[in-house]
């Protein structure tokens, strides 16, 4: 007896997004914005060097730094931006090509689990074999399995965590493609068809897919969450297509056998194993290639912890694998994407260095730069803040929003947390992102930027009791855009629980969260 | 009606006593400057917007646009070319501009009149008709031995009870049963698989025109709107500033001589040539020397009005109509003799007539956008960049209507002529800048002296009282603060960060493509300046920016527009009414300190704003 299956299920919509797949204006335009944003960004770097400039030397020092680490990534966005090619999609596979689908469950809810394998054995033209590998070892799951028709994998010991539960099944199957999608992602039927055709070419070892979340309309979080995913599996990695240098994200991926087994399956010591694999496979010689059309749709983070334990782990992934990256044997260019992505989860802390300015200002007078008068500051930063600012709007299509920015610059804390922890070399656990938010206020993941928005504001509030001078409005307008960003970032966590937290419509009748088990 | 010049000046002639030998050849020349104005704003009006003549409601305001263009036009071409008539009895100085003048505003009463006939037919037009004659009449004839100047003041009279009556009539009309868009779509907008809104043009309908035709409650917010820009304009005395002082220096001499002082200035001479003719009317007063740049700020609240409900639909036009209003850069640049609120209005006008030329075709409406793009061009320093702007979203639109044609489009010849009318637009704009670098040799001084953007510490109410705060909040919607607190307000600029980060989650248009393109367009000026080692001084002076005031009050317009929600409109009212009374307490209270404060201790320079923090803003990158 199967569980009933909700009829409202967003999953099973049709999705209302597909990435960018043509060089339309706003691509167009775009590229022109990366040569002004170049030229901006280099006027504005001369005039912050130039001799003089530095106030107090230990805030200027860590100022430009800031700044040259943004500039870096920014001017990674902006030659990422550039090598944007409209999409000639690969021959459309009809033929019955056996393919393995795993679908790895750890303790998800069976009315997650369930529209996913039914989907799965539903997928159409290839000779689909569907296997469900439950670590978590559910009677239920197995049921669903059966069921369906999907074979139903458990192994005895659960090490080496999701990428050691899938190798534990690569070694008991023997299709020469293998697909992997997260329990919650429901495959639309057309999934192998379009993604087999790049296959073609002997050297392509995976195809990955759109991490389309079905649920961004159920909650802020949701909403925010996509609006982030969105801007990477639009422009961004079809550009990384067209270089050669599209990093494999774990789900709604298809590999090629030969090209796992010939890198020792899936490396089990990371907690990205997605993306450490996507390094070992590129470093083998293998290509990659991204189909941008939205196959399968699936969950995002509902709640702020369930974002924040997903962000982390991501962080933590990515940045110990960095010395891994620079010691890989790469083309340069893939060494470089793997780099600005990695490295990006270092950006909390030049967040953290701009929230300083404002208290240190406030409480000590040190300044980190000595400015003529604010018009020749505005004039040397605002055209590069702006116009970098118009690049990501025009290339996100209306599609990154503010939500989602406040979101990332409010998860500051993450980025230092997890850099601070791969530096001390404390071994991470694979936590599984949890799939159904809760309901209610949640300020334990929140409490950091918390705690800084309310420092700024009484920071700001003893400066305007000390010091009403144009340059103290200055320094509280700065602290007041960040206290505004922070809080917007923040605030669906601190909403109560009959504005926050509304599970998604296919999630509606579930119960609490998982617990973020170790698996390690 | 037309006939009114006839009556006011001709027939002083018949009164007994008057010289009629001597006096016939100036009077037919005042009535054939008059008639001449009368036909240009009339039939440039009936041209350009034929609606007009079939009553439609919509019409009146663009008509009303077009005519007073037009009449601006002829009150400075058609007094000059009867100057350059032979020898023989002259008109008295200054007397031609006067019923010229008369004539254009008679001619904006004939057009409401062309429109109530339309609509109602002739009862009420012919009787208001009537009276404005009798007024007229009775005041050429009134005097004991009348003189021309008495005729021009009956026209005068004529035409402002002619104008006042039909407008009243005219805005206490009825809605129209019709309901016709001044632009239609021409391409439905839609939204396609990427979430991007294609358009066939910039002129496509307004998302929420489902009403177009310009309804009595928003004639009647339009008005009030004026009366507040009116009042504001008015209350607000500024005490002179640098830029009227050197504008005062340049018109002091001949036409000429003022036109060729301006060859070292930072702007083109065309806001310094009204300048004049201001001076020259009505007397060396500080009102004359600011009274074009008071009439075109005036001006530019109807322009706001129709160009914002031509692009995006009536609550767009209005909220940009009030900006344009009271807000205080608009108010700041009216209140100063300079070229930024003339400027304002020529690209509201530009963007106008390209909407027009776009929508309608027509070789009439081409050449108006032309015109309009060349007087940008002899406006501001900067105007060329806005006009290529212009010109460059047009070329676009045509373009792309170009190469969307089927090979069973029927309309191959419009749009063909479209593109020949752009061409012929461009060309006029292009003469226009050619004629000027020719002229001027070069793009103008890189400075320019300070405008008058702030207001003395003396108090506009009465202290810490509900009538001082009252004061206190009218100088915070337009602006004018004492020194103390505009420095302070003008430090909160990082605030403008949160609106940066408007950009992100909007779908991109090619209405909004257009609008930020004008808006930065001067903002590029500056930039393209400073990177070519010629930085403006004052750097980011409203003087400037002042290509960019339009689209800013539009983008405010379009930005109030999308909060459709009753809560999110009432959230921003409150927002606002908040902010105007933090600040006008703070504005108070500086103006009462400030009163035992010796002069010498407020005489620091606010151009000047104190040494500021750093970019403490965040990572413009956002990237995974």
């Amino acid at each position: 007896m199967t569980t009933p299956q909700t009829h409202d299920d967003c999953r099973l919509a049709t999705p209302d997004w597909q990435p960018t797949a043509r060089l339309g204006w706003p691509e167009r335009v775009a590229r022109i914005l990366v040569l002004v944003n170049a030229v901006l960004a280099l006027r504005y770097l001369v005039w912050l060097l130039a001799p003089g400039r530095a106030a107090a030397v230990p805030l200027y020092l860590l100022l430009v730094g800031a700044e040259a680490y943004n500039m870096v990534q920014g001017a990674g966005f902006w030659w990422t931006v550039w090598h944007v090619r409209p999409y000639r999609p690969a021959r459309r596979v009809t033929e019955p090509v056996p393919v393995d689908v795993f679908i790895p469950v750890y303790n998800e809810p069976p009315e997650i689990v369930e529209p996913t394998v039914a989907a799965a054995v539903a997928i159409r033209s290839a000779a689909v074999r569907v296997a469900v590998l439950d670590d978590g070892g559910s009677p239920e799951i197995e049921r669903i399995a059966r069921n369906h028709g999907a074979r139903y994998i458990h192994r005895p010991l659960r090490d080496g965590a999701k990428a050691g539960n899938v190798n534990y099944a690569l070694e008991r199957t023997d299709a020469p493609f293998v697909a992997i999608l997260d329990c919650d992602h429901v495959p639309d039927p057309a999934f192998l068809e379009a993604t087999l055709g790049p296959f073609d070419d002997p050297d392509v070892a995976f195809v990955q897919t759109p991490q389309y979340y079905a649920n961004a309309d159920s909650d802020p979080v949701a909403a925010a969450s996509w609006a982030q995913q969105s801007l990477f599996f639009g422009s961004i990695a079809v550009a990384r297509d067209a270089m050669g240098a599209m990093f494999c994200c774990g789900t709604n991926v298809v590999f090629r056998r030969e090209a796992l087994r010939s890198v020792g399956w899936f490396p089990t010591h990371s907690l990205t194993e997605d993306f450490e694999l996507s390094i070992h496979l590129h470093e083998a010689g293998w290509k990659s290639r991204y189909v941008p059309q939205t196959l399968a749709s699936g969950l995002a983070p509902e709640d702020m912890a369930s974002y924040v334990s997903q962000q982390l782990r991501w962080a933590r992934g990515c940045l110990s694998a960095l010395p891994r990256i620079v010691t890989a044997r790469l083309p340069w260019r893939l060494k470089l994407n793997y780099l600005l992505s990695a490295a990006y989860w270092l950006t909390g802390w030049t967040l953290l260095v701009y929230f300083s300015f404002p208290v240190v200002k406030t409480l000590t007078g040190a300044q980190p730069v000595n400015v003529v008068s604010a018009n020749d500051f505005l004039l040397h930063w605002g055209p590069y803040f702006l116009s970098s600012m118009a690049t990501v709007a025009l290339v996100a299509r209306g599609r990154y929003t503010y939500a989602a920015f406040a979101l990332m610059e409010s998860s500051f804390w993450i980025h230092a947390l997890a850099s601070l922890l791969t530096l001390a070399r404390r071994k991470g656990r694979f936590t599984v992102t949890p799939k159904q938010g809760s309901s209610g206020r949640q300020l334990r993941p929140v409490i950091i930027p918390l705690a800084v928005v309310i420092l700024l504001g009484a920071v700001s509030l003893y400066g305007f009791t000390q010091d009403q001078s144009p340059g103290a409005f200055t320094t509280a307008a700065f602290a007041l855009v960040h206290i505004t960003v922070v809080l917007s970032g923040i605030w669906p966590a601190l909403q109560p629980a009959s504005r926050s937290g509304q599970p998604a419509p296919g999630s509606a009748t579930v119960g609490p969260a998982v617990s973020l088990e170790s698996v390690r | 009606m037309a006939a009114a010049p006839l009556v006011t000046v001709l027939l002083p002639l018949l009164r007994a006593g008057v010289d009629a030998r001597a006096a016939f050849r100036p009077a037919l020349i005042l009535v054939a400057v008059a008639m001449a104005t009368v036909a240009t704003v009339t039939g440039g009006a009936a041209i350009l917007v034929p609606s007009l003549r079939r009553g439609g409601r919509e019409a009146v305001m663009p008509a009303m646009l077009v005519g007073a263009s037009a009449g601006v036009a002829a009150v400075l071409l058609f007094p000059a070319a009867a100057g350059l008539l032979p020898t023989g009895p002259r008109v008295p100085e200054g007397l031609l501009t006067y019923a010229a003048a008369a004539a254009a505003t008679l001619g904006l009463a004939q057009i409401l009149a062309v429109h109530r006939l339309a609509r109602v037919g002739g009862r009420g037009v012919v009787l208001l008709g009537a009276v404005g004659l009798v007024v007229g009449a009775a005041e050429a004839l009134l005097p004991a031995r009348p003189t021309l100047d008495d005729g021009v003041v009956g026209l005068v009279a004529a035409a402002f009870v002619l104008l006042v009556g039909l407008g009243a009539a005219t805005a206490a009309g009825g809605p129209t049963g019709r309901r016709r868009q001044w632009f239609e779509d021409d391409v439905p907008p839609t939204v396609g698989p990427t979430g991007v809104v294609a358009e066939g043009s910039v002129t496509g309908s307004a998302p929420n025109a489902q009403d177009p035709a310009v309804e009595p409650a928003a004639m009647a917010l339009l008005t009030g709107a004026m009366v507040l820009g009116v009042i504001a304009r008015l209350v607000i005395d500024p005490s002179g500033g640098a830029a009227d002082a050197a504008t005062a220096r340049l018109v002091n001499g001949s036409f000429s001589d003022a036109i060729h002082g301006t060859t070292g200035a930072a702007h083109p001479p065309l806001s310094v040539a009204l300048v004049w003719w201001s001076r020259h009317l009505f007397g060396e007063s500080a009102l004359a020397l600011r009274l074009p740049s008071l009439v075109a700020g005036l001006l530019l609240v109807p322009a706001a009005f129709a160009t914002g409900r031509v692009l995006y639909g009536r609550r767009t036009g209005l909220v940009a109509a009030a900006v344009a209003a009271v807000g205080p850069a608009f108010v700041w640049s009216s209140a100063t003799a300079g070229p930024a609120p003339l400027t304002a209005l020529l690209v509201c006008l530009a963007i106008l007539t390209m909407a027009a030329a776009l929508r309608h075709g027509g070789v009439a409406a081409w050449v108006l956008f032309g015109l309009a793009g060349a007087a940008v061009v002899w406006a501001h320093q900067f105007g060329v960049v806005t006009v290529a702007v212009l010109h460059i979203a047009a070329g676009t639109a045509v373009i792309r209507r170009l190469r969307a044609r089927s090979p069973e489009d029927r309309d191959a010849g419009g749009r063909t002529a479209a593109m020949a009318g752009w061409a012929v637009a461009l060309a006029l704009t292009m003469t226009a800048l050619v004629a000027l670098v020719g002229w001027s040799g070069g793009p103008g001084s890189a400075s320019t002296p300070p405008t008058l953007e702030y207001a003395t510490n003396a108090a506009p109410g009465g202290g810490h009282t509900p009538f001082g705060l009252a004061a206190g909040a009218l100088s915070t919607i337009v602006g004018f603060h004492p020194p103390d607190v505009t420095s302070r307000l003008l430090a909160l600029w990082p605030l403008g960060m949160l609106g940066a980060f408007a950009l992100f989650g909007r779908r991109w248009s090619a209405r909004g493509m257009l609008l930020v393109g004008l808006a930065a367009a001067p903002f590029l000026a500056l930039l393209a300046a400073d990177l070519a080692g010629a930085p403006r001084q004052p750097p980011l002076a409203l003087e400037w920016l002042a290509p960019a005031l339009p689209a800013v009050a539009l983008a405010i317009g379009r930005a109030t527009d999308r909060l459709t929600t009753r809560q999110g409109r009432i959230g921003l009212a409150l927002a606002a009414v908040i902010a105007v009374l933090v600040i006008s307490t703070a504005d108070q209270s500086v103006r009462v300190a400030s009163r035992a404060v010796p002069p010498s201790a407020t005489a620091a320079n606010p151009l000047t704003p104190p040494a500021t923090p750093p970019a403490t803003g965040p990572a413009p990158t956002t990237r995974r």
